[in-house]
């Protein structure tokens, strides 16, 4: 069976389940089955290249992914092929309205005195900083911030996942490996304040 | 109950009534359980993004594996023909040409694009050209923006390619040597490296890098490393 008949056959509820479980494969096959429609679509609505419309496709899909784990998309009654086009739909109209505010922020600077987009620029500088870190530790630490944190496991599936005899050695590796980010974290923010 | 674990429970929401009442009096008068229930959000939202970077990553990784895919779909026979030919062709080639260092360059999809409106515009176009391919028009955008941020492991890792693409090999090693050990981008630049200087004819130096990557914990790497270190022998 081909990746268009199990998407096709799947009710929408199975699908954000799914995504919700952690299945990552579901997510590739939505991208396969349904990417060369958004792309023939965006063409021809937003005069994009082809190009810039896989791009916004894929984000859609990391978009879906996003809303679908914050519980956004629980209540979602279309389709879930609806629901990805209006989030690519979404990204092509806020990509085009920003272009139009960066082109004002280049005109009038002190537009970037502005508290609320300080904020926005300090919060984002710092979960890039976060993001950094992360990515510089080791294995099995990632393994378990992530399982934990972002797919929701229990300690007692971390632990199985990642071969640690029980639950309470899993969680004392999470402690560690949490500390050891946390401490790198406010160095680096010490870091930033000193500089 | 750890103080951690109750910062946890607190943000899935998992606390009991009573036990949800007292971390919100402490929240209101404690300034560091309060920094720690900020800092952890912030590991959140940091784990989270990196996921969905790599989600991103993966769907360009994919993106081109359907490319081959869809053009498979013709006439079995002709592609039975076609594969008999390669195949012998490949066959001959081998047996009498040398391994070329060139054949393990291995693929770099490049960044997905910041959608924050502090995006660096400049940074994405010349992420978007090396995505085209062309990688004269990138390699000077990369450079552009090194002069001004001469140690950004990112622009070196991705100008060193756009330099080792177009024969600049010395160039390209001046660049990945800097990438610091931490870097995300250090055991693929290692990798380049090792590459670069089999093309320049230091084996020895190649060897010693690709070694090192066979110890690290990166799979797809270290089995084209071992393909290389085999190829080089």
């Amino acid at each position: 069976m081909n990746s268009k008949t199990n998407i096709l056959n799947l009710e929408t509820s199975a699908i954000i389940e799914a995504i919700k479980a952690g299945s990552e494969k579901i997510l590739f096959q939505l991208y396969e089955v349904y990417r060369d429609e958004f792309v023939s679509w965006a063409i021809r609505n937003h005069q994009v290249s082809i190009e810039e419309a896989k791009d916004v496709f894929q984000e859609s899909i990391v978009g879906l992914y996003k809303n679908v784990k914050s519980g956004k998309a629980d209540t979602l009654e279309s389709s879930v092929k609806t629901y990805l086009f209006g989030i690519g739909k979404n990204i092509i109209i806020n990509a085009l309205k920003r272009k139009g505010v960066e082109e004002k922020i280049m005109q009038n600077l002190e537009y970037q005195h502005d508290n609320g987009i300080n904020d926005f620029y300090n919060q984002e500088h710092l979960i890039n900083l976060v993001k950094r870190l992360y990515r510089a530790m080791g294995s099995p630490c990632k393994e378990i911030l992530e399982m934990y944190y972002e797919k929701g496991f229990d300690m007692e599936s971390v632990a199985s996942n990642i071969g640690y005899k029980n639950a309470d050695v899993a969680k004392k590796k999470k402690y560690e490996c949490l500390k050891s980010l946390e401490d790198r974290i406010n160095m680096s923010r010490l870091k930033d304040i000193l500089n | 109950m750890e103080e951690s674990d109750s910062i946890d429970m607190y943000l899935k929401g998992e606390l009991e009534p009573d036990q949800l009442d007292d971390f919100q009096k402490r929240l209101a008068t404690d300034e560091q359980l309060k920094q720690k229930l900020s800092i952890r959000k912030l590991v959140i939202a940091g784990i989270s993004q990196a996921y969905a970077d790599n989600l991103k990553y993966k769907l360009i990784e994919f993106d081109r594996s359907l490319e081959p895919k869809k053009r498979m779909q013709f006439s079995w026979k002709m592609a039975a023909v076609v594969t008999f030919f390669v195949s012998a062709g490949a066959v001959l080639y081998f047996s009498i040409q040398k391994p070329n260092p060139l054949e393990f360059d291995i693929a770099e999809p490049g960044l997905p694009n910041t959608m924050g409106i502090n995006s660096d515009v400049a940074l994405n176009n010349a992420m978007n050209t090396f995505k085209t391919g062309d990688f004269h028009m990138s390699g000077k955008q990369f450079k552009d923006l090194l002069d001004s941020n001469p140690v950004n492991d990112t622009l070196l890792y991705f100008s060193g390619i756009c330099d080792f693409r177009t024969s600049q090999t010395e160039s390209a090693i001046k660049k990945w040597i800097y990438i610091d050990g931490t870097s995300e981008f250090s055991i693929k630049a290692n990798y380049r490296l090792a590459i670069a200087y089999w093309l320049n004819g230091d084996k020895i130096k190649a060897r010693e890098l690709l070694n090192g990557i066979i110890n690290s914990n990166d799979e797809m790497l270290q089995t084209e490393s071992k393909a290389a270190l085999d190829a080089i022998k």
